[in-house]
């Protein structure tokens, strides 16, 4: 068995339905394949996310955050690779209201759902994290305490000094 | 270890099945279009390794479909491994080690998994 991220879009979505999470009352999942790569946000709110082609997305109301992620084979293990975590500008009244009726903020409840395909998934699945070091605006903390909080591996990267065409 | 066999098991570490196109020049003919989007000719020569890159994008476009602009994405995208990959290359593609991965892992198609009723 191989596979990887392109191909994966009908694998993704088969196991997105299967995750068994009770649904939330107040918001409503997403998961899309990134089509805006450059910056700027389009009209939902969603920026460009060059480093993920998956996102998975919650809406309360209306678009507030997401996070990024790729998969690939390793052998037979099936790696989800999160690149990109993020909020929306002003939201915090949002998350907190979240956090009040879910007990938890909403970016642990999303990576909590990704996690959740490594259970109705036929083969191990491993997920494994990374703090985009290019962008300015990664919070270094709210990733840390977020991929510890949810047991999810950091992984470090190299930066190429060529690596800046996005 | 030659570089061509080291770059065959590349692909083959990530599941790149090997077309053995051989001499069927009729299977380059389909996939010469491919090629020259992906690398800039439309036929390489007949051993190189990247025509089974362009069999793979070929096949996995046609069962999944997918736009010119999740394509690029998948390239400039991140695959956390400590077999690393990147893109080192804009465009065209060379035999580049880590692109190649790169490139593979975009590529590799999920559609023989079955899911579990």
């Amino acid at each position: 068995m191989h596979w990887s991220t392109l191909g994966a879009w009908p694998y993704l979505t088969e196991l997105f339905g299967r995750v068994t999470i009770p649904a939330l009352q107040c918001a409503a999942l997403n998961l899309e394949r990134t089509n805006k790569i450059t910056l700027g946000s389009d009209q939902r709110g969603v920026t460009g996310c060059p480093e993920a082609l998956y996102q998975l997305q919650i809406y309360m109301g209306e678009y507030a955050g997401r996070i990024g992620f790729n998969f690939h084979l390793e052998n037979n293990t099936q790696i989800i690779s999160i690149t990109n975590v993020q909020g929306v500008p002003g939201a915090k009244q949002m998350y907190d209201q979240f956090e009040e009726e879910y007990g938890e903020r909403p970016h642990n409840y999303l990576i909590r759902y990704l996690q959740a395909f490594g259970e109705v998934a036929p083969a191990e699945m491993l997920f494994r994290g990374w703090r985009n070091p290019k962008s300015e605006n990664a919070d270094p903390r709210f990733y840390n305490t977020l991929f510890r909080a949810e047991g999810i591996r950091q992984m470090k990267t190299i930066i190429k000094a060529n690596d800046t065409d996005y | 270890m030659s570089r061509e066999n080291r770059l065959q098991q590349i692909l083959t570490e990530e599941g790149i099945p090997d077309t053995h196109f051989g001499s069927q020049l009729e299977l380059w003919e389909d996939l010469s279009n491919t090629s020259e989007k992906l690398f800039g000719y439309p036929y390489l020569k007949q051993d190189d390794l990247r025509w089974n890159l362009a069999a793979e994008y070929q096949r996995v476009f046609d069962i999944v479909g997918f736009s010119g602009k999740q394509f690029e994405c998948s390239l400039r995208s991140t695959y956390l491994s400590p077999m690393q990959s990147s893109r080192e290359e804009y465009g065209k593609y060379t035999k580049n080690e880590r692109t190649l991965r790169h490139f593979s892992r975009a590529l590799v198609n999920p559609w023989r998994l079955a899911v579990p009723n």
